[in-house]
This record gives C-alpha cells, sequence and structure tokens, in this order.
C-alpha cells in the first residue's frame, strides 16, 4: 500500500483533488478493482468539474480492497481523457465507511456522514402518534426517505 | 411508490420503511389513503428533524425538507445517505440489492429526463 501511494504520488506530482467517492465497481484484478463510471456524475462529483464530452466520460478508480474489506479504500483516481492527457490523481486515505457515493461533495453538502450517529427523531405520524428512531426501526434498521410534502 | 412497493422486501433484510416531511398530520394521512401507503408518514411539522438532519429548504413554501434517503442501521448509526433532486432520485430496487448484498454502495442518483404530460401542466397552471 505505501509503495503504490507513493508511485502514485510521484506520478501526479502530489497535487490533485481529494477522491471521495466510488462507482459501480467489477472485480478485475486480485488485488484492486477498477471502478468505472459510465455516466461521468463520479468523476464530476470527485474532481469537480462538469464532463466535457462524451470522450470523457470514463474514469478508472483503483481501489485497495486488501485493507478495509467490504468498504474499499480509494487509493487512485484517474480521468481518461484524449485531450488532457494528465490524469488527476490523489492518494486518498479515506477512513472505512465514508467514501460512498453519497459522501461525494457535490451530491451531499453540508449533510450527515456515514458512520455518524443518526440525530434523536421524535415526531407525530399520519395517525398523531409520536414516534422515535427506535420505535420506527426494524431488526437490522431503518430506511428513512425525506420528501417535499405539499402533495 | 417503488420504495412502498418493495416495503415487504425490505422488511425481508430487516429494514422498515418511514416517509418524513413537514406536512400536518391530516395532509399525510390523506396522501396516505390517497395513494394507498402503507409505510408510516412522519410529520415534522416544527421543522425541527429536517433542520438536525441539514435537510432543510427554507426557500420553498416556508421551508420544507430536501427529498433524501437515509439507512440508519440497527445501532443507530447511518449506514447511507444520499441527497436527491427533483429528477434525480435513488431507485429502491438498487438500494435493496446494496442492503442484501453491502459491498460497493449504490451509485449516486442521476439525473433522468422529465417531461410533464399535459395533466401535470393543467394542474401546475390550476395552482
Amino acid at each position: 500500500m505505501a509503495i503504490i501511494a507513493r508511485a502514485l504520488v510521484a506520478e501526479s506530482g502530489g497535487g490533485g483533488p481529494a477522491v471521495a467517492g466510488v462507482g459501480s465497481y467489477s472485480l478485475a484484478y486480485p488485488r484492486f478493482r477498477q471502478l468505472r463510471d459510465q455516466s461521468s456524475d463520479v468523476v464530476s462529483s470527485v474532481f469537480g468539474f462538469a464532463p466535457l464530452g462524451v470522450g470523457d466520460q470514463t474514469a478508472t478508480f483503483m481501489v485497495d480492497n486488501q485493507t478495509v474489506g467490504a468498504t474499499p479504500n480509494v487509493v487512485r483516481a484517474s480521468r481518461a481523457d484524449a485531450e488532457q492527457r494528465a490524469c488527476h490523481i490523489k492518494i486518498a486515505s479515506v477512513p472505512a465507511g465514508s467514501i460512498t457515493p453519497a459522501n461525494s461533495k457535490s451530491y451531499n453538502r453540508g449533510m450527515m456522514r456515514v458512520g455518524e450517529a443518526a440525530p434523536a427523531l421524535r415526531v407525530l405520524d399520519q395517525e398523531e402518534r409520536e414516534r422515535t428512531l427506535t420505535d420506527l426501526s426494524g431488526p437490522r434498521g431503518l430506511v428513512l426517505l425525506f420528501y417535499r410534502g405539499y402533495w | 411508490m417503488e420504495f412502498d412497493r418493495l416495503a415487504e422486501a425490505f422488511e425481508a433484510q430487516g429494514y422498515r420503511l418511514a416517509a418524513l416531511s413537514v406536512d400536518v398530520p391530516e395532509r399525510s394521512r390523506a396522501v396516505r389513503a390517497r395513494i394507498g401507503l402503507r409505510m408510516p408518514l412522519l410529520c415534522d411539522v416544527m421543522r425541527e428533524a429536517v433542520k438536525a438532519w441539514d435537510l432543510y429548504n427554507r426557500r420553498e413554501r416556508g421551508g420544507i425538507a430536501v427529498p433524501a434517503t437515509v439507512v440508519i442501521g440497527a445501532d443507530g448509526a447511518i449506514r447511507y445517505c444520499v441527497r436527491e433532486g427533483m429528477a434525480r432520485r435513488l431507485r429502491a430496487s438498487e438500494l435493496l440489492a446494496w442492503l442484501g448484498q453491502p459491498g460497493g454502495a449504490p451509485e449516486p442518483p442521476r439525473a433522468r429526463g422529465f417531461w410533464p404530460g399535459w395533466r401535470a401542466w393543467w394542474r401546475a397552471l390550476q395552482r
């Protein structure tokens, strides 16, 4: 991991934006997973720029799946861009559980992060009964949907 | 509503569903009956929960909730959260697949093309 990190830093010149998101992935290597973001959603959220055209819409993310198991650390992100050969690469030592796409800054600016404790909830339901997270939750948890209302 | 349709599948995974807005209980009750929802509709009339979750849109209709989907584990920790938009919604089936086989989290919802029909235009004009 450390050797790979140094190599990538040298390749990128140490610059580049922080990596904060991953796309859907397929197992491509024994140690690394290759992530492809065909829609460029993750590209724009990770790098902070809008996609330029069809040719730009593929980015490859290399994630180390040995260190943290199910929640891999992103160790390299590169942008396949025919016009701009220089890849944007950044080593990210992101804590496990904090690199889901939901945490990418363009989607969840200021929102709660994965792994944090959910704020307490004490509200009425449609029958005017008081409900809390505890009584709403199932054996494994709760899927809470926030909606605009005023239907 | 896709989530409500898949409620039993979520329950089979050990997760219950609930939806939250700033609507008053009477309105939520009417909406639930009209659409035939089974999940509870939570009414954050005082806007305390949406503010605590930082999902408060103060610019519309005196303050409403920002659409979002959050998965809270049984231990009270957030397992997944995503802020959504009018044309960018997380698919229930994708979330369900991820809950059944955690690994890579679901992709951020993509914006989808939306063209309202004449009925929607008419309703909007009436309002």
